[in-house]
């Protein structure tokens, strides 16, 4: 019995109050979950029919909507999953602290406020499409691994600094988080369970299920997953261990590179910021220098980076994350993405006229697929070498070496996740996608660039609390003649 | 450069527990090194072991939560061994001749804790069968133990060390179906 049920019902007619009664029957028999998430679940709905009621919708509507055939037997399943943690991401994992988890956002601005009834039942559906996403971080005696699982996860209301680390305490323990926000919809990842390209693909699907769920019909294409479709296979595969090379040490090791002038701040994030321009004149810009849109981004960043830092001479590197599904179409949802560094001596950063060729040339031969997959090669043999030591080993060990290779070796990330395709019904109701990510310790911030329509969405999160570099980054893209606008958070405080 | 506000400003939360960890870090460490450096100056029996295990355990379980895999469940478990760790070592360092008979009615005690929760919380009885694994068996090696080391007429704790054993059998029987898989997930050394 569904104690709200009978105020649901209030005022309908006989015939309609039968519907609920069976609509509300069938839901039942569709979840078999422990009373927590099943009693939470049940209410989703309730809230949901409330809602649609009050806008005038009529039940048999509502029941089509809503209908218990898009929850599949996700709910209602009781065998456990068990899945690999992939390469890329199971140092993620041992490499956490307090306080301090790999974390990132994707968001996307809708043109309409955000109804949160519906973006949780939204989630509700669309979560059995990505079963990898509902996974937890478990620890094993070797490897840290992910335990499938079927539990319900609340979308929030944003209140709080982006990419906060997720509470692994008892029933909130999940690896993602769905908020909301005015018009702006974002889900924080762990970085174990995706990379930014799958994430988006959620991202895509859950706007595309909730703009369903609001009377408006979005074809699954570009990106949107059929949600009612079993999930593929290819979705959970592990690409890593695919990758062929020569037997070649491609390291990743690298001297350690100039940091930004300011203390590191206690959180995570200090501020958010960002710089919104035309695609069409970003591009018109980039190619006035002779490059491509990252390199021109990597060159402003690099310049930006000289200014703010005291230093005069030293190795500058930024990193830059390649999608390795560009090279072959895999349709993995897991981690796939590679990185190699672009470099320059603070004393060679001129002018963006001599740094976006040489940028570009550094990402045509480092970025390439032959020494991506050689990297990705390189990852499974040091995975393949350290397989038989017990996990309370391998956490310190490679803390260590995380904490000296990883992000020591870079100033920055610029993570680009290039022209978004969209629907063609989801493009007039997604005005702006951004990506937040959280600047590896010591870094000083990291960047990333998204274009969904027309609007480039060049996002900066800050770790200190000078503000020369996002001065200049602003400075640089208006000398070049370009539009920008600004947007972003307050400065947070510790 | 003044961008627009397009996020909530959070509500300044109190770094309270941040404040008190820093505090509480300094202050055990000290107290870990005056102990060691007080027991290797006065010699004698290795005491400072109790206060170092004591330090460690407070810290782990108060201000050092584990950050993957969470839950009360392995928390009890936590607690309780650490605190088997810690009778011990004050029956051996300190205070020695009653630990036999204590540590077999914690052993019980931690079984029949982990017993009533794994009845509460049945439907989600699979997240807690790796610490329910690690006290069983943990139970179950020091039988042999307690047997050759201490006189074998203490019968309050063998009764006590059987009956654990028997809860944990009886834990077994209920999730056998459930072992395989777990052990499985927990022991893959092939990460690919």
């Amino acid at each position: 019995m569904i104690p709200e049920l009978d105020k649901l019902k209030g005022g309908l007619s006989e015939k309609e109050q039968i519907s609920i009664d069976s609509y509300f029957d069938r839901l039942q028999d569709a979840i078999d979950l422990p009373v927590y998430y099943r009693n939470s679940l049940i209410s989703h709905f309730t809230q949901a029919f409330e809602s649609y009621l009050d806008e005038g919708k009529k039940a048999d509507e509502i029941i089509e909507l809503l209908d218990p055939k898009h929850l599949g037997d996700f709910y209602s399943r009781r065998e456990r999953g068990f899945l690999s943690l992939d390469n890329a991401a199971i140092i993620y994992p041992l490499g956490m602290r307090y306080g301090q988890m790999p974390m990132f956002r994707v968001s996307a601005e809708l043109k309409d406020e955000v109804d949160p009834c519906i973006l949780q039942l939204a989630l509700d559906f669309t979560l059995k499409r990505f079963p990898t996403f509902s996974a937890v971080v478990k620890r094993g005696f070797f490897w840290h691994y992910l335990e499938l699982t079927n539990y319900v996860i609340q979308v929030e209301e944003e209140n709080d600094i982006p990419c906060k680390p997720i509470s692994v305490f008892l029933r909130s323990s999940r690896s993602f988080r769905v908020l909301y926000y005015k018009k702006r919809i974002s889900i924080e990842l762990f970085h174990a369970i995706t990379d930014g390209n799958g994430a988006l693909i959620f991202l895509k699907t859950l706007i595309a299920e909730y703009l369903r769920l609001n009377g408006k019909t979005v074809s699954c294409t570009n990106g949107v997953l059929d949600i009612d479709e079993a999930p593929d296979p290819r979705e959970f595969e592990n690409e890593f261990k695919k990758a062929e090379g020569s037997d070649d040490f491609s390291t990743f090791m690298d001297k350690p590179s100039a940091q930004l002038d300011g203390k590191l701040a206690n959180l995570n994030i200090t501020r958010v910021i960002h710089f919104q321009m035309s695609c069409t004149q970003l591009k018109e810009v980039s190619r006035r220098y002779g490059g491509t849109i990252t390199a021109y981004i990597l060159a402003v960043l690099f310049l930006a980076a000289r200014d703010s830092i005291s230093k005069k001479n030293g190795l500058l590197n930024m990193q830059v994350p390649v999608n390795m599904r560009k090279f072959n179409g895999s349709k993995t949802l897991r981690n796939y993405s590679m990185y190699f560094n672009t470099s320059m001596d603070l004393s060679e950063i001129t002018d963006k006229e001599e740094l976006v060729p040489l940028l570009n040339e550094q990402i045509r031969e480092r970025g390439s697929e032959t020494v991506m997959t050689q990297m990705m090669k390189t990852t499974g043999k040091l995975i393949d070498s350290l397989a038989f030591l017990p996990v309370f080993l391998k956490n310190p060990i490679l803390q260590l070496v995380y904490s000296f290779f990883s992000n020591r070796i870079i100033c920055n990330t610029l993570s680009n996740l290039g022209m978004i395709s969209l629907p063609e019904e989801m493009k007039d109701e997604i005005v702006k996608i951004a990506m937040i990510l959280v600047p590896g310790r010591p870094n000083r911030a990291s960047a990333s660039l998204a274009t969904v329509n027309d609007a480039s969405i060049l996002t900066l999160t800050k770790a200190n609390r000078e503000t020369v570099f996002e001065d200049r980054i602003y400075e640089y893209l208006k000398e070049d003649g370009l539009n920008v606008t600004l947007e972003g958070s307050v400065e947070y405080e510790s | 450069m003044n961008p627009k506000i397009t996020y909530p400003i959070p509500v300044r939360q109190h770094s309270f527990y941040r404040t008190t960890r820093a505090i509480v870090r300094i202050v055990f460490l000290t107290a870990a090194f005056v102990c060691v450096l007080l027991n290797v100056i006065l010699k004698g029996k290795a005491w400072s072991l109790v206060v170092l295990w004591s330090l460690f355990s407070i810290w782990q379980l108060v201000f050092s939560l584990k950050l993957v895999e969470y839950s009360v469940f392995s928390h009890i478990t936590h607690i309780f061994i650490d605190a088997i760790i810690l009778l011990w070592l004050i029956d051996h360092f300190l205070a020695p001749g009653w630990a036999s008979t204590v540590i077999p009615i914690v052993f019980f005690a931690a079984m029949l804790t982990m017993f009533i929760i794994y009845f509460v919380t049945f439907d989600r009885k699979h997240r807690h069968l790796t610490s329910m694994l690690v006290m069983g068996l943990l139970n179950l090696a020091t039988i042999p133990y307690y047997t050759h080391h201490w006189p074998i007429d203490n019968w309050v704790a063998f009764a006590f060390q059987i009956a654990s054993a028997v809860l944990f059998l009886v834990l077994l029987i209920i999730s056998w179906k459930d072992i395989p898989g777990e052990l499985n997930a927990r022991f893959k050394t092939k990460n690919r």
